[in-house]
Formats: structure tokens, C-alpha cells, sequence
């Protein structure tokens, strides 16, 4: 059980470096919102992760259930993820009015034509 | 609805400066106005002396357990009264010589004159350590657009060194030192006999609290902070008079003598030797800026290291920590505003008449310009120190307090500088009298315009008063303990 | 009736939104808008007196903490409250429905709608006692500042918007993270319930992994250095109403939720921070010295609020009393000073704007150069009042060499305080000036942070506050 929540856990870190990776290095701003949904992708997880239990049913009372996995994980990862799709809306027609206004969607190529119109 | 006495000096003055300001009124009700209410501030000071100072006054509290007060004692009299006297004068000087050079922008140079007056007379009516620093640095915010004003980029050079010493000195070192006395003692009201004394507080504690009072007091130009003073010189000449003569100078050595009066205390300072290395510091600077004085060939700018030689005159008087120093120290700041004042009123003028700013250009112009020279030679009898000039009193008591203290190295310092201030003080009316060729002396009168000529004979005279009319002036300083004869 | 007030900053913004949305009109909707915010900020001072007793209490539905989802005001949170409605009403005056500034003028309605769902996202943030409601509020008010910002005149403002979203959503993705680590070590999500836990829980690791990925990603937020990159892009992209609300409270609230958070729930340890403390105090000086070298009046203006923000931070990190009193009052302080200049400076973007503005707009000069003197700390100003209770906050906790650092950070501030008004008093004014002057009701909102700057600077209400606040932290004096 301690090795299932370990590889779980660095799992986890592994996405979150991913996606950090992918924001600081990715000059394109579509990639670098793909890297920051990794990274919020892997808090979701995170979350998730910690909620289940083996073997844990489902929180619903009867039977001769012991174990109840914990709802209150998905119940916020499920707000989370309505904020990470909105923040990824917001973050594509961002996207979208850059290319419009500056020509590009590389962030150094914008910056200087920002700065040289 | 009454209004208490001694909010009207500082009051009055800012709604002048916010009048002239907003309304920008004709020049003559403008400056008819402010000499006006110049001299009924004049009157109202005056009226302190004969009838006593009205009582301590509590205003605002801005911050948790700290009230600001107002209250007068007698250095306090001292000063504002000095202010108040020549703020009239110097107006009238300021109009004949803004109109006569053409200056421009007349509005906010005398909406910025009043502000100053109004913040320099609050620094006189403080009754404690914060309203000291809101004056203060008012004082030094008003006489930013004055030292500016000619909106070039000389001045604006200037400016920046003046806003930039005033301003660094007193946030990086008053107001830290001011929060440390609040800190350690809880209150921050001026205590006959010293806030500080009786804490307990170690030695070199006072030493650095009482080092960053005194160079955190910029406008007392204790040197290395002198550096603001010569590079104010850019302004029109009243400002000069105003600033090295009535009041930003004169607010940092009434600073530097309240301080040590009324927050550490000449006799915990005496006890603890806190005050030595200013002392050093203080003789250094005085001798340091005479001999600059002398090098210098700029009229202004010789007065100028003059100022910073006199005001140390103070600042060592405080640290001698004897009663007669301190009481002559007190009187230098009466005597020196009279004697400086005169003597850049008298630059001015000879600037306007004859558009001279060196020394070496002098020879001769005293037989065109006999009042303006004459004037002159008063005022610097006084600076120096010999009779019939104020000063006397000053270099008299101050000496007796070094022989007191045994300082015996300051009195040397003293004489050496006497000398000095003959060396570069004289030949400026003993060239403009006997100087170049006789044939050359045109008898023809030259003078600079009546309202410049007559406030500077009007103070030039003062300074000859003063040396008889000194006994009021050391009765009411006598009364504060630990100044005055014995 | 105190139940409603309790909501109301937060429920009448929000419900406010989608109605001006729906009306349509850009001065109904401006009007509305106005009155939502003033309204939020009359609720918060009706409430003052109340939580000056006790914090006061709303269970959501009725369900009792630490089940349900609770509202919390107390003294360190009802004023925050107060200063967030009032800024955003203030600076929502001056987004005029006539206004040409905005990039969609023509969709005013949203821009409105917009201002008002990030007021009460802050406002959430301040009023929730639960922890990751403070994450979905934080969401809420991030969101809608990216459209705000992207709004802005300029070519660039949508890049700087998307460099603030990809830097905010990180930010706000540790925020998440460190509450689901603190979730682990807990199991429990409302803060007074968590505080507890916090100290009794076998996985202390945990909880203090969550409270530095809390202190992180509020860091962010917050534009604490050295996370303030964002910053002064953002503020030289957004209109000219965004960048005041966002300089007079956005960050800052952010600052109250590290400080409430990570500091008081979290319990963070002494050397914590010590280490805090540190690197706010570099961050002072950082900010004010990158200040001296902008070329951009709006850009010097966000690296002096680096700066300023920095001592806030500081002043929490001390940990005392007094610290918390300072924290109060550079909050007000600062927010009606920058928030003012910003307001007064209006479209005003490069120093060759103001050149010689004496010469041509007397109020305009009058009112900047009265803020300009609080940011300098002059006595009287809201500023000085700062400052003086942070100094001896810091001397009486025996922070020598903090001292020096404030001292040496407030004398920097010399430097860019004369930047601004050198060009203002010593200029000579352009040919034609293509800046209007400031009339009407662009006037109403400087003037309100004039009086505002020198009620708070001669007045012991802020710092009254700050005790009151800090006594339900459980600081003693």
C-alpha cells in the first residue's frame, strides 16, 4: 500500500516538474499553457490520489463496507478542473489576440515587436 | 471661535502661501499683504516678550501614545521671533530685487517664501521631537521651489543636491535617532534637564544617538552634510538670505541646541563625554569652512562657507555643554541672522546695481554704492565679532566656555577663525573703498533700487542694536537651567 | 441583519455582474457597478464595530464548521474589507462609460462585470474562514484581472495579461497544492480547525511542505520579491482604473492571505520567518532602486510598489504586535497613496506628460505632488505614519539591521519621488499637451485618497486596527 502511494507521489512530482519544465523553457505561448495544465493536471492527481483507498467503495452507506474512500478530494478536484478549463480559455484567446495584435505567438518575437512596433 | 496664539504664526503665514497661490493676486496687494501680516507676526512675537508666551497647546495624534504640542520656551522665542522680524524685511527686499532682475514666476515664489516662514516658525513653537520634524520637513519641502526657481539646469542640480542632503540627512538619520528616543524613553516632549538622562543608557549608545541627531540635522551643516549649502547658492538672492540667514540654517542650530538642551541634557552629555566626538567634528568644520571661505572668489559662495563656519560656532557651543557656551550659542542665532542677512541683502544689491558676483571685481564700486558698503562693513564687524556688532557677545561667551570646560585646543580654533573671517571678510569693503586706481572713484551715486537699499541698512543697523539691546535676550535665556551666567 | 452585512461585500459585487451584463448599458452598468461597490464598502464599515469585539461568524447553510463552509470577520479582515470596496468604487468612477481608454470600449457592460467579479473574488478571499474557498475566490479574482489587464490600450497588454496568467496560475497551483498537503497532514479544510490540527498532526512534514507551497504561490500573487516579474508589465498594460485597484489592493490582499494563512494557520517557525523577513528587506531595496532606472512613469511607480509591498511583508514577518499595526497601516497607507497616484496620474504614461504640468493643470500638480509627498514619507502623510510605526515596530523587537535596510530603502525613495516631480515643478511644459486635465469626476476619487492619505497619517485609526487585529491573532502588546 505504501509503494502504491509512493509511486503515486513521485509520479506526481514528475508531472509537476514536467509542466514546470515545459512553462519556463517553451517559447511558444500554446505550449507553454499546455505545460501549465500538466502541472495543474498534476495536483488533480495529487488530490485523487490522496481520497482513494484499496479497498475502499464508494461513499455510499450500506452493505458491509469497511472502507469508505474519501469524496472530499473530488468534490474540490472537481472545482479545480472547472478553473483550470476556464484559465485555459482565458489563456487560448489571450493567445489568439497576441497572434492578432503582434504577429506572432512566440513570446520573444511578440516582446520585441512589442517594444518596436 | 477663538483661535489658540500660537497656532497663528504657523497658520497665518500658510494661508498666505495657499492664498497667493490659488487666487494669484496682483503683485502690489500680493506683496503689500505679506509684509502686512509679516509684520503683525512680528508684533504678535514681540508681544511674547513683554507679556510672556501663551500656554502649551496639544494638537493631533497621529501615531498610538505620541501627541503633537506646540510650546514656546525662550530658545524657541529666540528663534521664531528672529524669523519673524526679518521675514517683513526680506519681503520687501524680495520684491525690489524680483522686480529689478526680471525674475519671473513671482507667484510661487512668494506662495513658497510665506510656506517657508510658516514651517521654520513651527520648528521655533515645537513641543516635542515629532512636530520639531514635521516643521522641519516642511521647511524643506517649501524651500525646493525657491532654490529651483529659476527652472534651469543649474538649479535644478541645485535642487537635487539640496532636497537630496536635507532629505537623507534627516530620514536616514534624524528620524531613526527621533524613533530611538521614542523607543527608549516612550514619549518625545522636550524635558528641562533631558529626556534621556536618567535611563541609564551606556555611552556609546548616547554617543551614536547624539552623533545622528547632529548630522542628521542637515540644515545645521555640520560638515560632511555642509554640501547641500554652497550648491543652494543657485537661487535668487533673497532665497539665499532667507535660507543662510533667517531660516533653514538658523532651524538646524536651534535644532542642534534643543536637542542637546532638552533631550540629552548638558549634564548626562558632560557626565558621559557622548558629545566629544562632535565637538571635534564641529571645530574641524569651523575652521575648515573659514579657510574656503577665504579661497573662495565668489561673493555668494564665500558667504556661504561663512555660513557654515558660524553655524559651527553653534554646533561647538553645544557640545562645550558649559552654561555660557550654550548661552552664546543661543545668541549666535540672533546675531549671525542679522550679520548674514545684510550680507547677501548687500550681494544682492550689488549684483543688481552693478552686475558683480566676485570679489575681484569690487575695486572702487564703494564710493557708487556708499549705503550698500557701509552696510556691509557693519555686518561683518558682527560677523567677526568685534563691537559694535552682535557677534561680539557670541565669540565673548562662547570662549568663556571653553576656558571653563578646559578646552583650551577650541579656543585656539576660535581665535585662528576670528582671523580668518578679518581675512575674508574685510577685503570686500576695504577694496570697494580704497581699491583701484583713485581716478577711478566716480563719486556718482549707483545704489541698487530703495527697497532693496533700505532693508539692508534697516538690518545692518539691527546688528549695532542688538550689541546694546542683548541684556532681554540673556535675561530670557537665562531661565531655561543649565544656560546663561552661572 | 449583521448576517447580511457579513455576505453582502462579497454576494452584492458578485450578483451585481451578471445584472449590468444583462442590462446592457454602459452607464446603467457604471452607475450599478459604482453603488455594488460602495455598497460592499458601507457593509464592511457597518461591521467594524462589531468585530472590534469579537470576530463575528456566518455559516453557510447553516452547517457548522469545521463541516461546513463559515464567513470569518475579525479586526484584521473587516478593514482590508473597507479598503478593497472603497478602492475598486473609486476606481470604478473613473472608468467612465464615455472613457476611451479600455481596448473594448464597446462591450463596457463586461468590463464592468469584470471589475466587479474580481472585487468580490478579494473580497471572498478576505471574508472566508475556509482554506480552499480562499483558493476558489483567489481563482475568481485572478481570472477576471487577466481580462481587466488585457483591456489595456496598448499592443501589448494582451502579452503582458498571458505572462500574468501563466505566472498567476502557477502561483495559484501552489496555492492548491499546498492546501492539499495540508489536507493530507489534517484532513480538515476550515483555518481554525487546520490551525489546530496543525500543531497536534504525527505528519508535521506535511503540513509545513503545505505551508510553504502556500507561502509561495501567495508570494507569487502577491508580487513579493523575488517572484515580481509580473508586476510592473502588468501595471504599465492595464487601463489606467485597472492598475489603480490593482496597485491600491489587489496584491495586498494577497499579502493577507499569506500572512493569515501561511503565518497564522501555518504557525510558521521562528526561522521562517527570519528568512521571510530577509528577503522582504532585500526586496525593499531591490524595488526602490530598480525604481530610479524606469523610463516609464508606470513601470517606476510598480517597482516603488515592489518595494512598499516588500515592507508589509516584513512587518508581518516580525511576528509581533506592533509589526501587525505597521502591516495595517502601510496597507492603508500604501493603497491610498499609490492607488491615488495612479487615479490622479489617469492616462499619463511617460515623463514627457507631465513635463511643466504646474504651467497648465494646478489641481492635477496639486493632488500628485501632496500623494508623491506620502509616498516620500513626509510627516502628516499616511506614509510617514508608516513608516514610523514600522521603525520602532522594528526597533522594539531589536532589528538593528532591519533598520538600517528601511532607512536605506526609504532614503532610495528620495530618488524616484523626485523623479516624479522634477518634471512636474521644473519642466517646461510641450508644445500641445495631448493629456486633458483632470476635471470633473476623475477629481472626485484623487481627492477622496488625499484625505484619505492625511486621515490615516494624523489620525490612530489604522494602527488602532492593527492592534485589534493583531490581538485576534493572538499577538499580545
Amino acid at each position: 500500500m505504501v509503494l502504491l502511494s509512493q509511486i503515486f507521489f513521485t509520479l506526481v512530482g514528475l508531472l509537476l516538474v514536467t509542466g514546470l519544465y515545459l512553462v519556463i523553457a517553451q517559447d511558444n505561448l500554446v505550449k507553454k499553457l499546455l505545460g501549465l495544465s500538466v502541472f495543474q493536471t498534476a495536483i488533480f492527481v495529487f488530490y485523487l490520489a490522496q481520497g482513494k483507498l484499496f479497498p475502499g467503495a464508494v461513499p455510499i452507506l450500506g452493505g458491509e463496507v469497511v472502507n469508505y474512500s474519501h469524496p472530499l478530494p473530488h468534490v474540490l478536484i472537481l472545482t479545480a478542473i472547472v478553473v483550470g478549463i476556464a484559465t485555459l480559455a482565458v489563456g487560448l484567446s489571450l493567445v489568439v489576440r497576441v497572434q492578432e495584435e503582434l504577429g506572432s505567438s512566440e513570446e520573444d518575437e511578440a516582446r520585441h515587436r512589442e517594444r518596436n512596433p | 471661535m477663538s483661535i489658540h496664539p500660537l497656532l497663528l504664526p504657523v497658520v497665518v503665514p500658510a494661508l498666505l502661501a495657499l492664498f497667493i497661490a490659488v487666487t494669484n493676486p496682483r503683485a502690489n496687494l500680493r506683496e503689500g499683504l505679506a509684509v502686512l501680516i509679516g509684520i503683525g507676526n512680528a508684533g504678535l512675537w514681540l508681544s511674547w516678550w513683554i507679556q510672556g508666551v501663551p500656554p502649551a497647546l496639544n494638537l493631533i495624534q497621529p501615531v498610538p501614545g505620541l501627541t503633537l504640542q506646540l510650546n514656546l520656551e525662550p530658545l524657541g522665542l529666540l528663534f521664531g521671533t528672529v524669523a519673524a522680524l526679518l521675514w517683513p524685511v526680506t519681503t520687501i527686499y524680495a520684491a525690489g530685487y524680483m522686480r529689478a532682475n526680471q525674475e519671473k514666476n513671482h507667484k510661487a515664489f512668494f506662495a513658497a517664501f510665506a510656506a517657508s516662514i510658516a514651517g521654520a516658525q513651527l520648528i521655533a513653537l515645537a513641543g516635542d521631537l515629532l512636530t520639531l520634524f514635521v516643521g522641519y520637513e516642511w521647511l524643506t519641502l517649501a524651500t525646493w521651489p525657491l532654490v529651483t526657481h529659476k527652472r534651469n539646469a543649474d538649479a535644478q542640480r541645485g535642487g537635487r543636491i539640496y532636497l537630496g542632503f536635507l532629505l537623507a540627512t534627516s530620514l536616514g538619520l534624524l528620524l531613526p535617532a527621533i524613533v530611538a528616543t521614542v523607543v527608549l524613553s516612550g514619549r518625545a516632549d522636550f524635558v528641562d534637564g533631558g529626556l534621556l538622562s536618567g535611563l541609564g543608557l551606556s555611552t556609546p549608545l548616547l554617543m551614536g544617538l547624539f552623533a545622528a541627531y547632529m548630522f542628521g540635522t542637515g540644515k545645521a551643516a555640520l560638515m560632511p552634510v555642509h554640501y547641500w549649502l554652497p550648491a543652494a547658492m543657485v537661487a535668487p538672492t533673497p532665497v539665499s538670505a532667507l535660507l543662510h540667514a533667517v531660516a533653514v540654517v538658523k532651524a538646524g542650530v536651534f535644532i542642534v541646541l534643543k536637542i542637546t538642551i532638552y533631550i540629552f541634557g548638558p549634564d548626562l552629555l558632560l557626565r558621559t563625554g557622548a558629545a566629544n566626538p562632535i565637538l571635534v567634528v564641529g571645530a574641524a568644520s569651523l575652521l575648515l569652512a573659514s579657510v574656503q571661505a577665504w579661497r573662495a572668489d565668489h561673493i555668494k559662495q564665500r558667504l556661504a562657507y561663512s555660513t557654515v563656519s558660524q553655524l559651527a560656532y553653534v554646533s561647538v557651543a553645544a557640545c562645550l555643554l558649559m552654561p555660557q557656551a550654550l548661552l552664546g550659542g543661543a545668541i549666535q542665532i540672533l546675531a549671525h541672522a542679522f550679520g548674514k542677512i545684510t550680507l547677501f541683502f548687500c550681494a544682492g544689491a550689488i549684483y543688481t546695481a552693478a552686475h558683480k558676483q566676485y570679489v575681484s571685481e569690487l575695486d572702487g564700486l564703494g564710493w557708487k554704492m556708499p549705503l550698500t558698503f557701509g552696510a556691509f562693513l557693519l555686518a561683518a564687524l558682527s560677523i567677526i565679532g568685534l563691537p559694535p556688532g552682535a557677534g561680539s557677545w557670541v565669540k565673548w561667551y562662547i570662549a568663556i566656555g571653553s576656558i571653563e570646560s578646559g578646552h583650551w585646543l577650541v579656543l585656539a580654533v576660535l581665535a585662528g577663525s576670528t582671523m580668518l573671517n578679518i581675512a575674508y571678510l574685510m577685503p570686500i569693503p576695504l577694496r570697494a573703498f580704497l581699491g583701484g586706481k583713485p581716478e577711478d572713484r566716480s563719486t556718482s551715486r549707483a545704489e541698487a533700487p530703495l527697497a532693496m537699499v533700505l532693508p539692508l541698512v534697516f538690518t545692518a543697523l539691527l546688528t549695532v542694536f542688538w550689541f546694546f539691546a542683548v541684556g532681554p535676550v540673556i535675561t530670557q535665556l537665562s531661565t531655561i537651567p543649565g544656560v546663561g551666567h552661572d | 441583519m449583521t448576517d447580511v452585512l457579513l455576505i453582502a461585500p462579497v454576494l452584492l459585487p458578485m450578483l451585481t455582474a451578471p445584472v449590468v451584463v444583462l442590462i446592457g448599458n454602459a452607464r446603467i452598468g457604471w452607475i450599478l457597478s459604482c453603488l455594488a461597490a460602495f455598497g460592499s464598502a458601507a457593509c464592511a464599515w457597518l461591521l467594524l464595530d462589531a468585530v472590534a469585539v469579537e470576530p463575528v461568524h456566518y455559516h453557510f447553510g447553516n452547517w457548522p464548521p469545521p463541516f461546513g463552509i463559515e464567513y470569518v470577520l475579525d479586526a484584521l479582515n473587516t478593514p482590508l474589507l473597507l479598503l478593497s470596496s472603497m478602492a475598486a468604487g473609486l476606481a470604478l468612477m473613473t472608468a467612465t462609460p464615455t472613457s476611451t481608454e479600455e481596448n473594448f470600449a464597446n462591450r463596457r457592460p463586461v468590463f464592468y462585470a469584470l471589475f466587479l467579479l474580481c472585487l468580490a473574488g478579494l473580497n471572498g478571499i478576505l471574508s472566508t474562514g475556509d482554506v480552499f474557498n480562499v483558493f476558489v475566490f483567489l481563482e475568481i479574482s485572478s481570472l477576471t484581472t487577466y481580462g481587466l489587464v488585457a483591456a489595456g490600450p496598448r499592443a501589448g497588454s494582451a502579452l503582458a495579461a498571458f505572462q500574468y496568467l501563466v505566472l498567476g496560475t502557477l502561483g495559484g497551483s501552489f496555492v492548491l497544492l499546498g492546501i492539499g498537503l495540508w489536507f493530507q497532514a489534517t484532513g480538515s479544510l476550515n483555518m481554525a480547525d487546520t490551525r489546530e490540527l496543525l500543531t497536534q498532526t504525527p505528519y508535521a512534514a506535511v503540513g509545513l511542505a503545505g505551508t510553504l507551497m502556500l507561502m509561495l504561490g501567495f508570494s507569487l500573487k502577491a508580487a513579493s520579491f523575488p517572484l515580481h516579474q509580473w508586476l510592473p508589465s502588468v501595471y504599465a498594460a492595464a487601463p489606467w482604473p485597472v492598475t489603480a485597484f490593482l496597485a491600491a489592493c489587489a496584491t495586498k490582499v494577497a499579502i493577507y492571505a499569506m500572512a493569515r494563512l501561511a503565518l497564522e494557520v501555518g504557525g510558521l517557525g521562528i526561522q521562517g520567518r527570519a528568512v521571510l523577513g530577509f528577503v522582504a528587506l532585500t526586496g525593499v531595496l531591490w524595488g526602490a532602486a530598480a525604481a530610479c532606472f524606469q523610463r516609464d512613469i508606470r513601470r517606476m511607480l510598480a517597482w516603488s510598489s515592489v518595494s512598499q509591498l516588500a515592507y508589509i511583508v516584513f512587518a508581518f514577518s516580525l511576528g509581533t504586535a506592533a509589526g501587525v499595526a505597521a502591516a495595517m497601516v502601510q496597507f492603508f497607507a500604501h493603497a491610498a497613496i499609490k492607488g491615488g497616484i495612479f487615479l490622479t496620474l489617469g492616462p499619463v504614461r511617460s515623463f514627457d506628460d507631465i513635463a511643466g504640468l504646474r504651467d497648465r493643470d494646478f489641481l492635477r500638480t496639486a493632488l500628485l505632488t501632496l500623494l508623491t509627498l506620502g509616498l516620500l514619507g513626509v510627516p502628516l502623510t499616511a506614509g510617514f505614519a508608516a513608516k514610523w510605526s514600522l521603525l520602532s515596530a522594528a526597533l522594539d523587537s531589536g532589528h538593528y539591521i532591519a533598520l538600517g535596510f528601511l532607512v536605506l530603502g526609504s532614503l532610495i525613495a528620495v530618488v524616484y519621488c523626485l523623479r516624479l516631480m522634477e518634471p512636474v515643478w521644473l519642466r517646461s511644459a510641450p508644445e500641445k499637451a495631448h493629456i486633458p486635465p483632470l476635471r470633473g469626476v476623475f477629481l472626485v476619487p484623487s481627492i477622496v485618497a488625499v484625505i484619505a492619505m492625511f486621515a490615516v497619517g494624523t489620525s490612530p485609526w489604522a494602527a488602532k486596527w492593527g492592534y485589534l487585529a493583531a490581538a485576534t491573532l493572538g499577538y499580545t502588546q
